[in-house]
C-alpha cells in the first residue's frame, strides 16, 4: 500500500515541496530496541494519546462548560445529565487526567531506572520533568472547575500551602487565589490556567519533547548483543493496539464508574470530613501531616515545601549530577535512590489514603 | 482508679470554686453596702439560698437590691432603722399583695422605660381579668401569682433556658399546681392536663424535636391573662398558628353546622391538651372522627372516606416513586435530581391535600391528590428513562468492546504476518 501511495501524484506532488520522500525514508530506518524493557518503550506513547484524549474530550466540554460561580456546577451538571453523551466525555476526561499522571510517572521511573536520562539525553529528561509538572498543574486546575465542594475545600487547602512560604508567600496566594480566598475570581483563573496557558506551554514542551526523542533515537539503541524492530509499522502497529485497548479501559471505567458530581461549592458551609487532595498529591500532604509544628524554631510545614522542592530541583537534575559519581557506584546508588523515591511515594500514598 | 482519682479531684476543684464563688459574692455585696445581705447571710441557709440565688437574677442584673422592691435602708446596720417603717419597708409580701408589690415598678410605664421599655406594663391588668386574678381578688391565695410562675429572687429573661417561664420550663411550672391533686381540690378543675399535652404532637416538637417556638400552655391559654378558651375563641387561637387550616374550616359548610350546635372548631377532632398527630384514620374506619356525628351511610362520612382514598393512593405511589428512584440512583449510579424535584412537587401537594381536608371538599382533596400523582408519575418516567440510559450504556460499551477487540485482533494477526 505504502510503495502505492509513494508512486502516485500525491505524493510527488508532496515530494516536490516538502521532501516527503527523505522522510519515508528516515521513518523507513527508525528502529525500537528490543530488550527485557522494550515494554517500557510504550509507556511514552501511551502518555502522549492519554494527552490527545484530554485534547479532544476538553474541547468537547467547552462547548457546554461555562465557567463561573453561578454557572461552572450547573454547567457540568448539566453536561452529564442533558447533553448526549456529555456524561461519557466527563467521566473520560476525569478519568484520562488521572491515567496519564499515572503514566507519566511510570514513563518517568522506566527511563529512571534504565538510566536513558544520562548523556546525550540530559535535555530531554528535563523536558519530560516539566511535562510532569504541567501535568500536575492541568489536575490541580481542573480540578476545581466543576465548583463542586470537595474541589473548593481541596482547593483551599493545597492554596493555603502556597501561603505558608516565607516572604512571597502572601503575595503568591493573592496571585493565585485572585484575592484572600477561594472565590470566583479563583475559578476564573484556574479556568484560564487550564484551557489556555498551560496547553500552550505543554505543546511546546511536548514537541521539544517528541523532538528530542526522534532527533537521538531511542536509548540503548545498538548497544551489544542487542535486536531491534522496525518503527514502522512494528512499532506503531503495537503502540496502537495498545491505545485502543486504553481506549477501551477509559470507556469501561466511565460507565462503570462515572465521575461523581457531588454537591455544589457552598463557601459558608463548613467543610466536608475527609477532604484529601488527588492521589498524586496525597504523598506530599501526609508527608506534610507527619512533619511537626515545629522543627527547630523552623515552622514544619515550611521546612517540608522547602524540602520537597530542595527533593524536586535533584530529581531534576539527575543528569547533571549522576555524572559526577565514579563509575563503579553510579548505577547502584541510582538505583537505590529511585527505590527509595518509588517506596516511599507508594507508602506514603496508601498511608495517605486509609488515614 | 485512675478515673475515681479523677473525679475526687474534680469535686474538690468544684468544692473550692463554690466557696470562693460565694465568697467573692458576699464580698461584692458588703462592698456594695447592703446591709440587708451583711446580716441575710448569716440568718440560716434559707435566707443565705435567697442570696446566693438573687445574684442570678434580672433584677439584680438590673442594678437593684434587696431594698429596691422590699423598701428599707440597706446602709445602716441597725435593724430596726434598716427595717423602719419610716425607712419604707414593707418586707414579705403576702400572696393577695403579689400583684400591686410588682405592678409598683411593672405596671409603671416610666419606671419600666428606665430598665426595658420593650417590656409590656399591662402584666398586673391583664392578671386581674385572668381566672387565676379573679380567685385571687376573691381572697382565694391558693391560685397562682406573679411568685408562683417567676420564681422570686431568681427570675431570669423568659429566653433564657434556666427561666422557669422558659417555652421548655412552662408544662413544669403549670403543672406544679395544676398536676396536684391537693392544691387543685376543689377547683373543679382535671389534674391530667401536663400528662395529656406531654403525649401531644406539640410537646413531642418542642421536646424531642427541640423547637421552641412549638406550643406550650401559655401560647393558646395566655400568660398574665390566663382563661381556658372559649368555643368562640378556640378556632382563632389555633389558627394564630395554623392559619390555612382555620381560613379553609372557616370557609367549610361544616363551620356554620358546628357554629349551630356549639361545636368547639379544631378540638372536636384534634381533642386540646392531647392533641396527637394526626392520620387518615381520623377520616374513615373505626377511629374515624366523622363517626361522633355520622354513621356510615351518611354522604358526610362517605365524603371523608373519598378524601382518605385520595390521599392513600398518592402515598402510595409517592413510596412506590421514592424507592424506585432511590434504586435507579444507588445501585445504577444514575443521576436523577430532576426526579427528586417532581418527587418533591409531589410531596408539597400531598400535604396540601391533607390540609384541603379543613375545608371537607372532597372534590378540591382529590384534585390536589391527582396533581401530587401527576407529579410522582413524572419522576416515574424519567428514572424509568434513567434506568433504560443504565442499560443502554453498558450495551454500548459491550458493542465498542467488541469492535475494539476486533480491530486490536487484527493488528496482532497482521504483525504477526508482518514479522513472519
Amino acid at each position: 500500500m505504502s510503495s502505492g501511495f509513494q508512486g502516485s501524484r500525491l505524493f510527488r506532488w508532496l515530494d516536490e515541496r516538502f521532501g516527503a520522500g527523505r522522510l519515508i525514508e528516515w521513518a523507513g530506518h527508525k528502529t525500537v530496541p528490543v530488550h527485557r524493557g522494550t515494554v517500557f518503550y510504550y509507556m511514552g506513547g501511551v502518555c502522549l494519546f492519554l494527552f490527545i484524549v484530554q485534547v479532544l474530550s476538553g474541547i468537547l466540554l467547552l462547548m457546554y462548560y461555562r465557567v463561573g460561580p453561578d454557572s461552572s456546577f450547573e454547567s457540568v451538571h448539566y453536561i452529564t445529565t442533558k447533553v448526549d453523551f456529555g456524561w461519557l466525555i466527563r467521566s473520560v476526561h476525569s478519568w484520562a487526567a488521572n491515567l496519564l499522571v499515572f503514566f507519566i510517572f511510570i514513563h518517568m521511573f522506566s527511563v529512571y531506572f534504565m538510566k536513558s536520562f544520562r548523556k546525550p539525553r540530559e535535555l530531554t529528561w528535563v523536558s519530560g520533568f516539566v511535562l510532569l509538572c504541567l501535568a500536575m498543574a492541568f489536575g490541580f486546575s481542573g480540578y476545581l472547575l466543576p465548583w463542586n465542594e470537595l474541589a473548593f475545600f481541596a482547593t483551599k487547602v493545597g492554596t493555603d500551602i502556597i501561603g505558608e512560604l516565607p516572604l512571597l508567600g502572601e503575595w503568591m496566594l493573592k496571585i493565585v487565589r485572585g484575592g484572600e480566598d477561594v472565590t470566583g475570581a479563583t475559578l476564573s483563573r484556574f479556568f484560564g490556567l487550564h484551557v489556555a496557558i498551560l496547553p500552550g506551554f505543554t505543546v511546546v514542551f511536548l514537541g521539544i519533547h517528541l523532538l528530542f526523542v526522534q532527533v537521538q533515537g531511542m536509548s540503548h539503541e545498538g548497544e551489544a548483543g542487542s535486536k531491534a524492530m522496525p518503527f514502522f509499522p512494528n512499532f506503531l502497529l503495537r503502540d496502537l493496539a495498545l491505545w485502543l485497548v486504553i481506549l477501551n479501559v477509559l470507556a469501561i471505567l466511565a460507565v462503570f464508574f462515572p465521575w461523581e458530581l457531588g454537591k455544589k461549592a457552598d463557601a459558608l458551609a463548613s467543610a466536608p470530613e475527609g477532604i484529601k487532595p488527588e492521589w498524586y498529591f496525597l504523598f506530599t500532604y501526609q508527608t506534610l501531616k507527619l512533619i511537626p509544628g515545629k522543627v527547630m524554631a523552623v515552622p514544619g510545614e515550611l521546612l517540608g515545601i522547602v524540602l520537597f522542592n530542595l527533593a524536586g530541583l535533584l530529581w531534576f537534575l539527575v543528569p547533571f549530577w549522576d555524572a559526577g559519581i565514579p563509575e563503579g557506584k553510579r548505577d547502584r546508588a541510582i538505583n537505590y535512590l529511585g527505590l527509595f523515591v518509588v517506596m516511599f511515594i507508594i507508602a506514603m500514598t496508601i498511608w495517605g489514603k486509609f488515614s | 482508679m485512675r478515673f475515681l482519682r479523677r473525679c475526687r479531684s474534680m469535686v474538690r476543684a468544684l468544692c473550692l470554686a463554690s466557696v470562693l464563688a460565694a465568697g467573692c459574692l458576699v464580698r461584692a455585696a458588703l462592698a456594695a453596702g447592703s446591709s440587708c445581705v451583711s446580716c441575710h447571710m448569716n440568718l440560716g441557709e434559707a435566707q443565705a439560698k435567697i442570696i446566693r440565688d438573687f445574684q442570678g437574677d434580672i433584677h439584680h442584673e438590673a442594678g437593684l437590691s434587696c431594698h429596691s422592691c422590699h423598701g428599707g435602708d440597706p446602709k445602716t446596720e441597725d435593724m430596726a432603722l434598716s427595717m423602719s417603717p419610716d425607712a419604707g419597708f414593707v418586707g414579705k409580701p403576702g400572696p393577695t399583695d403579689m400583684p400591686r408589690f410588682c405592678g409598683k415598678c411593672h405596671s409603671s410605664p416610666a419606671v419600666m422605660k428606665k430598665y426595658n421599655p420593650a417590656l409590656p406594663v399591662d402584666q398586673e391588668s391583664k392578671f386581674w381579668t385572668s381566672h387565676h386574678g379573679m380567685e385571687l381578688k376573691k381572697g382565694n391565695a391558693k391560685v397562682a401569682q406573679c411568685a408562683s410562675c417567676h420564681l422570686p429572687h431568681s427570675i431570669r429573661k423568659a429566653g433564657d433556658p434556666l427561666s422557669s417561664v422558659h417555652s421548655k420550663n412552662v408544662a413544669a411550672t403549670c403543672a406544679h399546681c395544676h398536676s396536684d391533686k391537693e392544691h387543685m381540690k376543689g377547683s373543679g378543675l382535671p389534674v391530667n392536663q401536663f400528662d395529656k399535652y406531654m403525649k401531644s404532637v406539640h410537646a413531642g416538637a418542642l421536646y424531642k424535636k427541640g423547637d421552641i417556638g412549638a406550643p406550650t400552655c401559655n401560647d393558646c391559654h395566655g400568660n398574665h391573662g390566663a382563661q381556658p378558651p372559649g368555643v368562640e375563641s378556640i378556632a382563632m387561637i389555633c389558627g394564630s398558628c395554623h392559619a390555612h387550616n382555620m381560613e379553609l374550616f372557616n370557609g367549610s359548610l361544616m363551620a356554620k353546622a358546628w357554629k349551630k350546635r356549639g361545636y368547639h372548631a379544631c378540638a372536636t377532632c384534634h381533642q386540646h391538651h392531647d392533641i396527637l398527630q394526626p392520620n387518615l384514620d381520623m377520616l374513615s374506619g373505626k377511629g374515624s372522627v366523622c363517626l361522633e356525628c355520622h354513621t356510615p351511610q351518611h354522604k358526610g362520612y362517605q365524603a371523608g372516606a373519598a378524601m382518605k382514598r385520595g390521599i392513600e393512593e398518592g402515598d402510595a405511589v409517592y413510596s412506590e416513586v421514592t424507592r424506585f428512584i432511590d434504586e435507579v440512583e444507588q445501585k445504577k449510579g444514575m443521576d436523577v435530581a430532576e426526579a427528586r424535584d417532581d418527587i418533591q412537587e409531589g410531596r408539597q401537594a400531598l400535604i396540601q391535600a391533607r390540609t384541603a381536608v379543613h375545608g371537607f371538599d372532597a372534590g378540591k382533596v382529590g384534585e390536589i391528590a391527582s396533581s401530587a400523582r401527576n407529579a410522582l408519575e413524572k419522576a416515574r418516567t424519567f428514572g424509568q428513562k434513567a434506568a433504560r440510559e443504565f442499560w443502554r450504556r453498558r450495551v454500548g460499551l459491550g458493542l465498542s468492546t467488541l469492535f475494539i477487540t476486533l480491530v486490536v485482533a487484527g493488528i496482532l494477526l497482521k504483525l504477526r504476518d508482518i514479522e513472519k
